[in-house]
């Protein structure tokens, strides 16, 4: 904000300062010689006028009026982010008790339970499980993307009015809660339904079987739930293309494959680097949808911190968990965040 | 159809965009190294015909060639033609020096050859030294010539621009007119160009064609075409004020009838009665009365200076028929162009020489 304030430094003394020696003591050279003087860190900014975007305001004011915006989104993120955050990463270093309980006695056993070292020596299976949830996230994020270039172009090119009905066609799953969503799929993939008995006819699938859970169930959920995160966010990027530029490629002998990577790929990076990131993340973390359409086969790290702070009482250890989940992600997006801060460093500047 | 050799020729080309009509039936032929500008007012379908050349919209109705080569439903990217677009189009991800070899890349040119024909072109362009900067980092200029060596370094048989100069500012517009048509005399490239601007069009093009409402109104060298306006419409296009746009009725042989006076024609339009055009400067103007030697038929009358307004080399000014005229609402005017220095309310003689005069258009109501 500093960077935009146009100070307004008049060549004479401050304006109050100028009223005041009108009523009282005059411009005799004592009085003259303070207001004159430097101002001091109290009495400057009480009386240095300036004009920040076309407002008459002082120094003080502005920063008065900017702790008092920024005061419920600081005691948001503090209360409900930051504290969490670091009662977790303390709570990782505790132990569990007998009976599930906590026991504050720090120690390193859940971290070397997550390295893999127990009671019956090294085992991969946590490795395993994170590796899991990898390949699950960038499976669903690539395949939004994928998804999210045909629709959003599409819908860029229609008519004013048809754009806003797609995009709310895009919307309206968010009016339904997620579970829902993935009950929903579930009766869709059941032995009754069309699909499940039109495979079973071809004999993909056993006569009677259903499409869950498994690994197509559980895609098909999420990317059900995380293409609106990926469309929205590209979508804005492809509205505003320079269509010209697409011309252009193709004026200069472009082929198909160098019109994408040269003329859409640089324009919708912006808009395709954050629906990344907001489907990558929560897709890491998501476990409603592999639970529900994926059973008990694919364990995935989701459902097993929810496991360890529900079913197995382990606090501890979820929070753990957790606190890998999230070093993984931030490793992950700052991987992604170096390989796409070749071009657009001013959008990139923004994270 | 006669087809000229390695020239450019649309045959009826038509093209609508939804209901609207934005090209009917064009005609277009173009010699090889011609600057051939296509000139009228914002959607008269200039745009549409270049972008059809270009490949970048197909035709409804008519075909597009190259010497004997039909290019109608040739993709964009295997034509000999290059753009440079209105706004450049630059790709704003890659530097100078990759825009310009982009073209070169995607046909597969030697690592070799592309460095060595982009670095000449890049000389040529006096643009030698800026080959790692980004667009955003270039004037206005810059990129105009950027974008020419990314069309020229391809080395097309037509290169086609899109209002070339209206991103620039007024005063690089004479310096830049002046470079392309040098680059065009050393390249020898036929450059076909869509402008609105007329004065654009004068001063680089040595064929002119104009539209209007998706047709090609007038076409011929650009000399001709200003000298010898066919319509009300393109005289007034080519900067004709309305005041030099006479009336005109036939009274006997080449006599007709003008608001100004009786007047000998020189060519006899088709029309009884019509309008006709004298450009300001083919005026002349004698500050002493009318001289002796002067030639009978030679449409003499007397005039009294109007608003002379100094335009930089002489006066810009109206001819008023009668001194009263000024205080009356129909005053009877031609404008007039002189280096001489005349002052307001003088009376001069002046004579509208047949052989300039320019038949219009047939008189009609609307």
């Amino acid at each position: 904000m500093g960077a935009d304030i146009f100070e307004f430094k008049p060549g004479g003394p401050p304006a109050d300062d100028k009223n005041r020696g009108r009523d009282g003591a005059g411009p005799d050279g004592s009085e003259f010689s303070r207001t004159g003087r430097d101002p001091g860190p109290g009495a400057g900014d009480g009386g240095g006028l300036l004009v920040w975007r076309g407002e008459l305001t002082t120094r003080a004011a502005l920063r008065v009026r900017s702790l008092f915006l920024a005061l419920p989104p600081l005691m948001w993120v503090t209360l409900l982010l930051l504290l969490p955050c670091v009662l977790l990463f303390a709570l990782s270093f505790a132990t569990r008790g007998e009976y599930g309980q906590i026991v504050p006695e720090p120690s390193l056993e859940n971290y070397s339970r997550l390295a893999g070292f127990s009671l019956f020596g090294w085992q991969p299976a946590f490795f395993l499980i994170l590796v899991r949830s990898f390949v699950v996230a960038t499976v669903t994020t690539v395949a939004c993307a994928l998804l999210a270039y045909p629709l959003t172009f599409h819908i860029a090119t229609r008519p004013r009015r048809a754009r806003v009905c797609w995009l709310i066609l895009i919307v309206v799953p968010f009016w339904t809660n997620v579970v829902v969503r993935a009950y929903a799929w579930l009766l869709i993939l059941g032995p009754a339904m069309p699909p499940a008995r039109a495979l079973a006819w071809m004999g993909v699938i056993p006569e009677g079987g259903s499409l869950y859970p498994g690994n197509l169930a559980v895609y098909l959920g999420m990317v059900s739930t995380f293409l609106p995160f990926m469309a929205l966010p590209l979508y804005a990027s492809v509205e505003r293309i320079n269509w010209e530029i697409l011309e252009a490629a193709r004026d200069l002998y472009g082929s198909k494959w160098s019109v994408f990577m040269e003329g859409i790929l640089p324009q919708t990076r912006p808009g395709l680097a954050v629906g990344v990131i907001v489907t990558f993340i929560p897709s890491m973390a998501m476990f409603v949808v592999t639970d529900i359409l994926g059973g008990a086969k694919t364990m995935l790290i989701g459902n097993f911190i929810q496991q360890q702070f529900t079913q197995a009482r382990d606090w501890p250890f979820g929070a753990a968990l957790s606190m890998s989940l999230m070093a993984m992600t931030l490793v992950c997006m700052a991987v992604f965040r170096r390989h796409n801060a070749g071009d657009n460093e001013s959008f990139l500047s923004r994270f | 159809m006669n087809q000229i050799d390695n020239g450019l020729s649309c045959f009826g080309v038509s093209k609508a965009f939804g209901g609207h009509r934005a090209l009917s039936n064009v005609d277009l032929s173009v010699e090889k190294g011609e600057i051939y500008a296509i000139l009228g007012p914002s959607g008269c379908g200039k745009t549409t015909l270049l972008r059809i050349i270009a490949g970048l919209e197909l035709p409804d109705k008519g075909r597009v060639f190259l010497g004997s080569r039909e290019l109608t439903r040739l993709p964009a990217s295997q034509r000999p033609v290059n753009m440079v677009f209105q706004s450049y189009a630059l790709f704003p991800h890659l530097n100078v020096h990759d825009n310009v070899a982009f073209g070169l890349r995607a046909k597969k040119v030697s690592d070799r050859e592309v460095k060595a024909r982009v670095a000449d072109i890049l000389e040529l362009m006096q643009m030698g030294g800026l080959e790692t900067r980004r667009p955003h980092e270039l004037s206005g200029g810059q990129k105009q010539r950027v974008a020419l060596a990314r069309a020229l370094v391809n080395e097309p048989e037509i290169l086609l621009l899109d209002e070339p100069m209206s991103a620039l500012d007024a005063h690089l517009r004479g310096q830049v007119q002046d470079e392309l048509r040098s680059l065009q005399k050393r390249l020898g490239t036929t450059f076909v160009l869509v402008t609105h601007d007329q004065n654009e069009a004068k001063m680089l093009s040595n064929k002119l064609a104009i539209m209007d409402g998706g047709e090609m109104v007038q076409f011929g060298p650009t000399q001709q075409v200003y000298s010898k306006p066919q319509t009300t419409f393109v005289a007034e296009f080519l900067g004709a004020s309305k005041k030099n746009i006479i009336d005109a009725r036939h009274l006997s042989d080449m006599s007709y009838s003008t608001p100004f006076g009786v007047m000998d024609f020189h060519e006899k339009p088709a029309w009884d009665i019509g309008k006709m055009l004298i450009w300001p400067d083919r005026i002349e103007i004698h500050e002493e009365a009318r001289p002796a030697v002067a030639d009978e038929s030679g449409n003499w009358f007397e005039a009294t200076v109007y608003d002379p307004v100094f335009n930089g080399q002489g006066l810009d000014l109206h001819l008023l028929r009668s001194p009263d005229d000024s205080f009356t609402g129909g005053a009877v005017s031609v404008k007039a162009r002189t280096s001489k220095y005349l002052t307001e309310g003088q009376r001069v003689a002046v004579r509208f020489p047949p052989e300039n005069i320019v038949p219009l258009d047939k008189y009609s109501l609307s």
